[in-house]
């Protein structure tokens, strides 16, 4: 069974087969889990998670999530809003939903993300740079190493939200958030 | 906008810049060598930090030090302490008094069932002897995005793994043009990562550098 997954499809008889990228998880079947994988597996598909603000529409457990994700927004000072200048264009955003699971597949929460249409955006007039260094994971077993030959402590932290941090040098204008447009001032952009 | 959002193209760079900036300014020195690892050395001590993205290691051989600077970092950018390091990009770290243990279990098994190799039957070779690959001989492989997926996910593999450098240096080499009987062989060297699911690298304490 393994030896055939593997195998990409032959062209049998000449028909023409689609060029897409298949992929192979499409081949196996739920036979051959045991029942606790299958359990969590009915689980995951169970909880489907919304494509677009428009689906999520006065559901609570979303609503609840969204409201987090702006309090963090608004606590950050991510915006203000002002006008549209004239000359400039605002870029769109969009609501993403998640439900996130715990390691025996019960739902341990709704989490939802602000994201911004970023593929709008226009070099050099509303970004400029982008290129962030990342560790190169040579770099890190380094640093492994070291703690493990001086016998140093090897620690670990995670940032929360951490694209909010960073502060933007360039102009970007951005619509309101679906869902969350100020009723008296609908007419105003995040800046 | 005031401050960087998901999505927007230099998202990534504000915000690595804004926390370089702060361990800057907090009296660590960025390397020259990778612009992601920061070295504070006092006369307390010295530490060591990587950031990847979201996620940053810290080392040093002063705990104190260590503690106040976690206060400042829970403080300044709302980070959560994660404790010993045990879980990084895939790769899991166990720590013991004799050493340190880099494994890439889970990683390897989530890719085997990725790519339908999970019930293969293990084998203690990583190549079969005298294998001889040649670019244009055998039937294409159809998928060849998929084929070049599969490389990087035996590339990653090799960070803990370096003993399988060689098998996936040589199949890798035919990215452009993926055959059946390349793939033969990459189908060999899952079934021998199966072999060694349990191998990693280990660390000795106190030996030499």
């Amino acid at each position: 069974m393994a030896k055939k997954a593997l195998k990409t499809p032959d062209n049998n008889n000449g028909i023409q087969r689609s060029t897409r990228v298949k992929y192979l998880i499409q081949r196996l079947t739920y036979d051959g889990f045991v029942a606790h994988h299958y359990a969590y597996m009915v689980r995951v598909i169970q909880e489907v998670e919304p494509t677009c603000f428009e689906q999520v529409v006065k559901n609570p457990k979303w609503d609840n999530a969204m409201d987090e994700e702006m309090v963090a927004l608004d606590a950050n000072a991510t915006w203000e809003l002002v006008a549209l200048p004239k000359d400039k264009k605002a870029i769109g955003c969009k609501w993403v939903y998640k439900v996130k699971h715990n390691a025996n597949g019960s739902m341990s929460r709704y989490k939802t993300r602000l994201v911004a249409k970023g593929y709008a955006q226009t070099y050099g007039i509303d970004y400029e740079e982008t290129y962030s260094p990342v560790a190169k994971m040579t770099i890190v077993r380094v640093i492994i190493t070291m703690a493990a030959t001086k016998g140093w402590s090897l620690r670990q932290m995670d940032v929360k939200n951490v694209f909010l941090h960073g502060d933007l040098r360039e102009e970007v204008y951005m619509e309101q958030p679906p869902g969350y447009v100020d009723e008296t001032r609908p007419n105003l952009v995040c800046s | 906008m005031k401050k960087a959002l998901y999505g927007l193209k230099q998202a990534p760079k504000a915000c690595s810049d804004k926390i370089g900036q702060y361990l800057v300014t907090s009296g660590f020195q960025t390397s020259n060598a990778d612009f992601s690892l920061y070295v504070q050395k006092t006369n307390h001590g010295i530490i060591v930090i990587v950031i990847y993205v979201d996620d940053l290691i810290i080392i040093g051989n002063n705990d104190a030090n260590i503690f106040d600077l976690k206060k400042l970092l829970k403080q300044k950018f709302e980070m959560k302490d994660l404790g010993e390091l045990r879980y990084f990009l895939g790769t899991e770290v166990i720590q013991l008094p004799k050493g340190i243990w880099l494994l890439q279990r889970q990683y390897a098994l989530n890719k085997l069932f990725e790519y339908g190799m999970a019930s293969c039957k293990p084998i203690s070779i990583p190549l079969e002897q005298n294998v001889k690959l040649s670019a244009d001989e055998g039937d294409l492989v159809e998928d060849t995005t998929m084929y070049k997926r599969i490389m990087g996910s035996l590339i990653y593999m090799t960070i803990t793994r370096p003993y399988l450098n060689y098998a996936v240096g040589m199949v890798s080499q035919f990215m452009q043009t993926p055959r059946k009987p390349h793939l033969d062989v990459v189908r060999h060297i899952f079934r021998y990562i199966k072999h060694t699911l349990q191998c990693g690298i280990f660390y000795e304490a106190k030996s030499q550098l």
